[in-house]
């Protein structure tokens, strides 16, 4: 009979992106926000007085995201670690530079029309996202 | 500034974290501009695929493949947010063992019982299939045939399922794995209420002062609805969160109020909270006198094994759900025995614990919300010990208001939205119909435009008696699709491969992996998996959620809605109907089940230029109609007028799900209670329309003792369950590897002081031997699970260590749901 044999056999050509959010009591904010600045591979992209943090890492497998979501859960004062997003890309696409004829907008605008907002004419469980 | 592809990418990850959490970026974050051409997603919306919670996830696709998700932050049920299971679901059709094309056992050329898997063409195994089935069908009937589906099923799968089997095939023999999980929740659901699944719905967790878990570990297996719980808890002071388990989880960080009960005992304190209620004067006469009728069951009810069994031989009433009507004072005085001093000395939780748990109850300012799954469904009790649940809840009005909550949650996605509604069980037709009721297979057969009469009006065999029935080589075919039985069922050696291996027998396994249940059948279909095909599910709430095909399935990968309407091509009805019928009705002569089930003027009338033009679905377009909106709009007009309304297909897409009953175009937040159920008459306050004179049933049913429990030889309890980063059989995540990784493999979870009793040591290897079988695996005394002296607890993703080989298939003999959570076994070292 089968067993588990799956193993981390899929390390491949391929990176992994992900967001998380990282809560922590608000007196601990600057504590945290250090211990954070501390840890190599993790950026700190945004937060708030009020203990939020927005936070990117990559790396070539998940596993790996998952070991450092379980770092960040234990520096003192974190009370919870949220996932949010997860990309997985090529890993040689991934230093292409962008063309600049093509930028045009900031990210969080072209981010923003989301999905079905509410019931319309076009159809609304779907949207390009560049 | 020169930008890359992962600079883009990184942003787009930060700025979608940024909306959930409710935080701007910093002007050097947000504004990294971006081209046309360098992060290029299609995202779509889609249910997560894993448990009963329904969480909205934001899909990407690139190059016809899914690589990224997020939480979607506009969905009401996860705002945005995703647990460890959701967040990796982009890889979980990408396995490299992923089955792509049909594979039948064969030897020289041929199918033969003990070949080996060869590769076929779907050609070949449609050919094989039929031939089985035909043989069986002209030989024993439509009781020969059996089909063994899932929680998993989309709504489309399960209506077409259900369809072929009970009006095509006249057989009732299908049941879902639903049985194993929600049986007896159905049961309670029915017995009470009249009516399936809750009254209230997610929005009762930013509404209650107090919760209350009856045996469910949420934190582990409902992560995102336990987040919201917390989140409730810690903004506000006065919640109060009590805990009650078989052994203590991760769910108890956060109890205000702990309590470790002795198997069983739950029934106990439920009684003992009854009679505090009573005893306090806190009951709320006006409610009862207006909307509870009073009965009492009967008793000694056995324990659902076969009729050979000792001990089913010894119960009085065996599978009897009989009661009678009695009054309050006649209630008052079954419980009166159950005393707080009885239930402490019974289940092992201090008085003075389930006093305050009785106070959250009685109380008539705290709204109070009860939660529940496995521990209460898989109990020998289990539609029993719903049924004191809804007491408490009934006794104190406390119910259908916003945080006054009696909450029955759900393991599967389409558990509610599939088994359940649709009615994928052996004794049921869509909408809570019974095969049993004439007038319902009447409307069955009006709504299905099958000739009147033919429905078979005799449950089929359930999924335990499925397995017994193919061990005792009364079916001889069986088919199962997304489901895992030969790992999940319960007593494997005895019951489950004797019957997968008996060679009058043919069993097709249609999967994406190869799971234990596919490599024990004779044939295995690949199946497409989520997104690859346009689906719906139902969640623990009500709330019916549609998706699109996002991706095509690898190789010849179908969906399991194609195989089974593709398969009705092989049959005309003179060779599955009797003859009387098709002389009564000749119209009927001479055409495939695939003409008078999917071709019937309902199901193909939805042309294919009403399919979305963003998306592919392969089926619609092999059958040259809208098969799904086609298959959804006629299983909706089982519901629609009977408290079951669904909205018109076409909105679903638009919607982040809605809740059932949609009247007018609105989604119904609380059932039964005047103002938020359109349903409920003016002026009556609550109605409970599931049963005729609009009362909800508060029943007398006492204790009684598990199928087994420890003794001298046999001393232990062993409990078995799931953890967090594995989902039930594992079947999925296993092929995520760092879900894998994250609990490589089952343990033992022991008490230190029950180790140190037998000279063992965290890490040994032990057996864990039952009178059944045994298993090996290592034992564990520290870590997430903590169970009390004299319990052990297993989970049971594990495939090389089939805990379920030690389980006793003991069911509750109303639900026929299996008891996993109680049995005697012992531990020895190895």
């Amino acid at each position: 009979m089968r067993t588990n044999k799956i193993a981390l056999d899929d390390v491949t050509q391929e990176s992994h992106i992900s967001s998380f959010i990282v809560f922590c009591k608000a007196e601990k904010h600057k504590a945290v926000e250090a211990a954070l600045a501390a840890q190599a591979d993790i950026e700190i992209y945004g937060s708030n007085e009020k203990g939020k943090f927005v936070v990117v890492t990559e790396a070539e497998h998940q596993g790996i995201i998952l070991d450092r979501i379980d770092l960040i859960s234990a520096i003192e004062g974190v009370i919870n670690t949220s996932m949010v997003y997860h990309q997985v890309a090529a890993i040689d696409e991934l230093d292409d530079e962008i063309d600049q004829a093509d930028i045009d907008q900031p990210i969080e605008k072209i981010y923003q029309p989301q999905m079905c907002e509410a019931p319309s004419d076009k159809d609304a469980a779907s949207h390009t996202v560049q | 500034m020169k930008l890359t592809r992962r600079d883009v990418i990184k942003a787009q990850a930060a700025a979608t974290a940024a909306t959930v959490a409710g935080i701007s970026l910093p002007a050097s974050a947000s504004n990294i501009i971006t081209s046309s051409k360098a992060n290029k997603l299609t995202w779509s919306k889609a249910p997560c695929r894993f448990c009963g919670t329904g969480c909205g996830i934001s899909v990407a696709t690139k190059d016809g493949k899914v690589v990224a998700t997020h939480g979607d932050e506009k969905a009401p049920v996860n705002k945005g947010l995703s647990c460890v299971k959701g967040y990796f679901l982009s890889k979980i059709m990408y396995g490299k063992d992923r089955i792509t094309t049909p594979m039948l056992r064969k030897k020289d050329g041929v199918y033969n019982k003990e070949g080996d898997f060869t590769p076929v063409s779907w050609n070949e195994a449609f050919d094989i299939m039929e031939e089985k089935f035909k043989k069986v069908l002209k030989e024993k009937g439509p009781d020969g045939i059996s089909m063994f589906g899932s929680g998993q099923w989309t709504v489309h799968e399960g209506y077409a399922a259900v369809k072929l089997m009970k009006a095509g095939f006249l057989s009732n023999n299908i049941d879902p794995n639903a049985r194993h999980c929600m049986a007896s929740a159905v049961g309670g659901f029915m017995r009470t209420f009249g009516i399936d699944e809750p009254m209230g719905c997610y929005d009762d967790m930013e509404a209650a002062d107090a919760f209350v878990l009856w045996g469910s570990n949420m934190a582990e297996m409902h992560p995102i609805l336990w987040t919201r719980i917390a989140d409730r808890r810690l903004s506000n002071p006065h919640v109060k969160v009590a805990v009650l388990s078989t052994f203590e989880h991760r769910s108890f960080d956060l109890a205000d109020i702990p309590a470790i009960f002795t198997p069983q005992t739950d029934m106990v304190l439920l009684n003992a909270i009854a009679n505090y209620i009573i005893e306090s004067g806190s009951v709320n006469h006006d409610f009862i006198n207006k909307h509870v009728n009073f009965r009492e069951g009967v008793t000694d009810i056995g324990y659902g094994l076969r009729p050979t069994h000792e001990l089913q031989k010894k119960a009085k009433n065996p599978n009897s759900g009989a009661s009678s009507p009695i009054d309050l004072d006649a209630f008052a005085k079954f419980v009166k025995p159950y005393t707080f001093e009885y239930a402490e000395e019974m289940s092992g939780v201090p008085a003075k614990t389930i006093e305050k748990i009785a106070k959250l109850y009685a109380d008539p300012k705290i709204k109070v919300m009860s939660l529940w799954t496995m521990g209460v469904n898989q109990h020998t009790r289990g539609v029993w010990t719903n049924n004191l649940l809804y007491n408490i809840h009934l006794l104190t009005g406390k119910i259908s208001e916003p945080g006054n909550s009696p909450f029955s949650l759900t393991g599967q996605p389409s558990a509610c939205g599939t088994a359940r509604e649709v009615g994928t069980f052996s004794h049921r037709l869509p909408a809570d119909m019974v095969v049993k009721n004439p007038k319902h297979r009447a409307l069955s057969e009006k709504l299905w435009k099958i000739p009147a009469g033919i429905l078979n009006g005799k449950p089929g065999s359930h999924a335990v008696q499925q397995i017994r029935d193919l061990k005792d080589s009364k079916i001889n075919v069986c088919w199962n699709q997304v489901n895992n039985n030969v790992q999940a069922g319960a007593n494997i050696n005895e019951e489950i491969l004797p019957g997968y291996r008996n060679p009058d027998n043919f069993i097709i396994t249609s999967d994406a992996y190869p799971t234990v249940t596919a490599e024990a059948s004779d044939l295995i279909l690949p199946s497409a998996m989520w997104v690859e095909k346009e689906g719906a599910y139902g969640n623990a709430e009500r709330r019916t959620q549609t998706w699109y095909q996002l991706v095509n399935a690898p190789g010849d990968a179908r969906s399991d809605l194609w195989q089974l309407v593709e398969f009705s091509k092989r049959f005309t009805t003179e060779e599955v109907w009797p003859a009387k019928v098709l002389a009564e009705n000749p119209e009927y002569k001479g055409k495939t089940l695939y003409q008078v089930l999917f071709e019937n003027g309902q199901v193909d009338k939805f042309p294919l230029d009403q399919i979305s033009p963003d998306y592919e679905n392969q089926e619609s377009k092999d059958f040259g109609f809208y098969i799904q909106k086609g298959l959804f709009e006629e299983y909706a007009s089982f519901g629609r007028g009977h408290g079951h309304d669904l909205a018109d297909y076409d909105r679903y897409h638009k919607e982040r799900g809605l809740r059932w009953p949609v009247v007018n175009g609105k989604e119904t937040k609380w059932r039964f209670k005047e103002g938020s159920d359109p349903y409920v008459k003016e002026g009556t306050g609550w109605q409970f329309y599931g049963k005729k004179d609009n009362k909800a049933i508060i029943f007398a049913l006492p204790y009684e003792p598990p199928a087994e429990s420890p003794d001298e030889e046999f001393n232990m309890w062993l409990s078995t369950g799931r953890v967090l980063e594995h989902w039930h059989s594992g079947s999925m995540t296993q092929r995520v590897p760092e879900l894998f990784k994250a609990f490589p493999n089952a343990v033992c979870f022991m008490h230190p002081e029950d180790a140190k009793k037998r000279g063992m040591r965290r890490g040994d290897e032990v057996k864990v031997i039952s009178r059944r079988g045994e298993i090996r695996t290592r034992l564990e005394t520290r870590g997430r699970n903590k169970p009390p002296v004299g319990l052990v607890f297993v989970p049971w993703f594990d495939a090389s260590q089939l805990i379920n080989k030690v389980t006793l298939d003991a069911t509750d003999p109303l639900s026929k749901q299996t008891d996993y959570k109680k049995c005697a076994v012992k531990i020895e070292k190895v």
